[in-house]
């Protein structure tokens, strides 16, 4: 299988190819390659990097995956991700190859000829992952039987089988390797889980909750209570995404310190002491704008001292009001689901 | 995939699982953070997609009760240590103070022996079995004057180097092979109280002068010596006290001072009859006569006594005591807490001549026959209006109840008059004697 039949086959990064954002600087010269319009010519361009070096690094020989496979792969993730630059960015020669060498190459080979097919990468591939996958499933639902029905599940969607006799592409081509493959599995098996629950989720009796009672302390008008939402809505929409990441796990996940650390990559007294000053902070700019809209300091204090309860704001509306249209990197392709 | 809500508004699994492990570009990872916060399914997603943090293995029990018991050697070895310490300071301090006295009644007269040119013993061998060359013309013993201070009391043997504690297994005469010198050295009594690992811990003394005079004028030019230590009642050493040798007949003398172990040393002295003189603040004054022979290095041995006259010195040829130097702040702190305030000095700046006490009343006379009188033991004086021509040239006390009472002063004038007074400083004319 050459370049172009590759790239033929690996349809999430044809169409990017037509249009690569990238430089290329061979040293000295700096010469740029971003006005390469043919994917023949680009290819035969980049061809003096590394490329056969990257191939004998991924062991893509014993998986079945060839150099020219190898190859098309590296580059459609390389015009997908933009070589981990910012969009609009071209890349150099040095940034391109430095953006392969940070690849999980040995993963990406792998996962990319299980994707095709290769008989000698599922044989590595079960080896490898069979009970990585398994134990990581019954992890994640927290029993066995789920979790071995969800890593069965997951192997059959991995394998790639057909459905309604369309020919269907396993997950694994998406792969980027710039993570690890198992890690690439327990996200799959996380977001498979998760689905499954929500859709699931909706046959779920309602519990007897008890109702609480209605407070008997004066309510706030009406226009108080717009003016606190507004002030509300105006403060979180200021706070950077990490600290509403912070707020939206800490508050409404019920998320602990420690998870949270784990994801941010900080120690856990460091989430504590932001989300000390977080909440401080928040507390001041919203009595800010409290009475930047008109209100007194003591009206805007009286308004925070409101019963939750009294008050008609659904503060992950708030949080959560301003979602993406969607999650499309630079470049990305649709998720599979899309299809 | 009906089942997945969402479909391409959420990152895909690869995305979120290099988010994870922290591999995203810094763009990425904000925009990954931005859904994050606002995406609850996706949140739900990464949080289940972490690897589970290990499960801490459960501690070995021999290890926890080992940990328990872990700083023990090390407290053990400071306990010991500690107890090691204390057992040396212990000891040190009474075998330092205990020999003080027993050293001083210790001193035992040896036959005479023919002194031959000593040779230098090992210091660290105070026993060792000296062998010198025979000194024929010594063979009688010669007795050792000894002459205290006035008022001592305490008997005081002084006795040359070679004739004092050195016994000397004398060859038979038709053998002219040297005598062996045996050293019974004060310093052997002492050692031999310690342990011997102890012993051998402890650092020795320095050299002592009575058996370091290989390179000793004494024995090359026929000059002799004289080498000492001066310690106090308690054994600690004296350092600072001065030493004065002198000939009675006055044309020759010599000055030395101890060092911080208490010891001095004077060598290249002529033969002779000499006056040695040992003064040291808070101490009594001693005074020795010591008779030097040629080719000899006296060894003198002082204790200082406190507040007294008495003393107790010793000339011997044999090593010194070890020496296990008290520090001389204590020895200071001794004697300012027991040595009583010395007299001061007459208003009349001479020298008292007589001084006489009864109770706290102290009389005094200086050398030009005036009379002073001191109620409170001599700190203050004052002088006493004379009802006497002439000068003062005796004075006592009448202590005997048969002939006068108790605590009567009697002055003689030049005229050979005599007054009496009871307190000092009232005075009448005596009676005329019967």
């Amino acid at each position: 299988m050459g370049y172009i039949e590759c790239l033929d086959a690996a349809p999430p990064h044809s169409a990017e190819l037509t249009r690569p954002p990238i430089s290329s600087e061979s040293g000295e010269q700096g010469e740029r390659l971003n006005g390469i319009q043919e994917p023949e010519l680009y290819l035969k361009e980049l061809s003096g990097l590394e490329i056969d070096e990257f191939w004998r690094q991924a062991d893509a020989d014993s998986v079945g995956l060839g150099k020219d496979e190898m190859a098309t792969v590296l580059l459609s993730l390389g015009v997908k991700y933009n070589y981990g630059l910012a969009p609009g960015t071209a890349a150099t020669r040095a940034q391109i190859g430095s953006f392969w060498r940070t690849l999980q190459l040995q993963d990406l080979a792998l996962a990319h000829a299980c994707a095709l097919g290769r008989d000698a990468a599922w044989r590595q591939f079960i080896a490898r992952f069979r009970e990585p996958l398994t134990q990581a499933a019954i992890g994640i639902t927290g029993s066995a039987t789920l979790g071995q029905e969800l890593a069965d599940s997951l192997y059959a969607e991995l394998f790639g089988l057909t459905e309604g006799g369309e020919q269907r592409r396993s997950p694994l081509a998406y792969y980027s390797g710039r993570g690890s493959l198992k890690g690439f599995l327990r996200a799959t098996l996380a977001q498979r889980n998760v689905d499954r629950h929500r859709c699931t989720s909706r046959e779920t009796p309602m519990t007897n909750e008890e109702v609480a009672a209605p407070s008997t302390a004066a309510t706030p008008t009406s226009d108080v209570l717009l003016r606190l939402r507004q002030s509300l809505a105006t403060t979180l929409r200021t706070v950077p995404p990490e600290e509403r990441f912070l707020l939206s796990a800490w508050f409404l996940d019920q998320r602990t310190l420690l998870e949270i650390s784990h994801i941010l990559r900080v120690h856990e007294a460091t989430v504590s002491r932001r989300l000390h000053r977080l909440t401080a902070r928040l507390h001041k700019e919203l009595l800010k704008n409290m009475q930047a809209s008109g209100m007194s300091k003591a009206a805007a204090e009286e308004a925070l001292g409101t019963d939750p309860r009294d008050i008609d704001i659904n503060l992950r509306t708030l949080l959560q009001v301003s979602r993406p249209a969607a999650f499309l990197p630079q470049g990305a392709p649709t998720d599979p689901e899309q299809s | 995939m009906s089942e997945h809500l969402h479909p391409g508004l959420h990152p895909d699994p690869d995305s979120l699982s290099a988010f994870i492990e922290g591999v995203l570009p810094e763009h990425e990872r904000l925009q990954c953070l931005a859904h994050l916060a606002e995406c609850s399914r996706c949140r739900e997603v990464v949080f289940l997609a972490q690897e589970p943090p290990p499960v801490p293995t459960a501690a070995n029990p021999a290890l926890a009760w080992r940990r328990w018991f872990a700083p023990v050697p090390v407290l053990a070895a400071a306990a010991a240590a500690c107890i090691a310490v204390l057992a040396v300071s212990w000891y040190l301090h009474h075998t330092a103070a205990a020999p003080a006295r027993e050293m001083v009644a210790r001193v035992t007269p040896a036959p005479r022996v023919p002194t031959p040119p000593v040779l230098a013993p090992s210091p660290a061998t105070p026993k060792a079995r000296r062998r010198t060359s025979p000194a024929p013309d010594r063979a009688a013993q010669r007795p050792v004057t000894e002459a205290n201070s006035p008022g001592a009391s305490n008997p005081t043997t002084i006795m040359p180097a070679a004739d004092s504690t050195v016994s000397v297994a004398t060859a038979p005469p038709s053998l002219p092979s040297p005598p062996a010198i045996h050293v019974s050295a004060q310093s052997e009594i002492i050692q031999n109280q310690l342990p011997p690992a102890l012993l051998s811990s402890l650092p020795l003394p320095a050299a002592p002068p009575s058996v370091n005079i290989k390179d000793d004028r004494a024995s090359a030019d026929g000059l002799s010596g004289i080498s000492g230590t001066i310690t106090d009642a308690s054994g600690a050493a004296v350092p600072g006290a001065s030493i004065t040798l002198r000939q009675p007949a006055g044309t020759f003398s010599r000055d030395a001072r101890t060092d911080m172990a208490g010891q001095f040393r004077l060598t290249g002295l002529p033969a002779g009859r000499y006056e040695l003189q040992i003064t040291a603040p808070g101490f009594q004054r001693t005074l020795k006569q010591v008779e030097l022979r040629p080719l000899e290095l006296a060894a003198v041995r002082s204790v200082l006594e406190i507040g007294s006259v008495s003393e107790a010195v010793e000339v011997t040829a044999e090593a010194p005591a070890l020496q296990t130097s008290a520090s001389m702040a204590r020895a200071e702190k001794r004697r300012k807490s027991v040595s009583p305030p010395e007299p001061r000095p007459l208003p009349s700046k001479l020298p008292a001549t007589i001084t006489v006490t009864s109770g706290k009343v102290m009389l005094a006379v200086d050398s030009n026959g005036a009379l002073f009188l001191s109620r409170n033991a001599g700190k203050g004086w004052k002088s006493v209006k004379p009802a006497w021509p002439g000068k003062v040239v005796d004075l006592t006390t009448l202590a005997e109840p048969s002939q006068t009472p108790a605590g009567v002063f009697q002055l003689t004038t030049d005229s050979d008059a005599a007054w009496l007074s009871r307190d000092g400083n009232r005075w009448y004319p005596a009676p005329p004697r019967r």
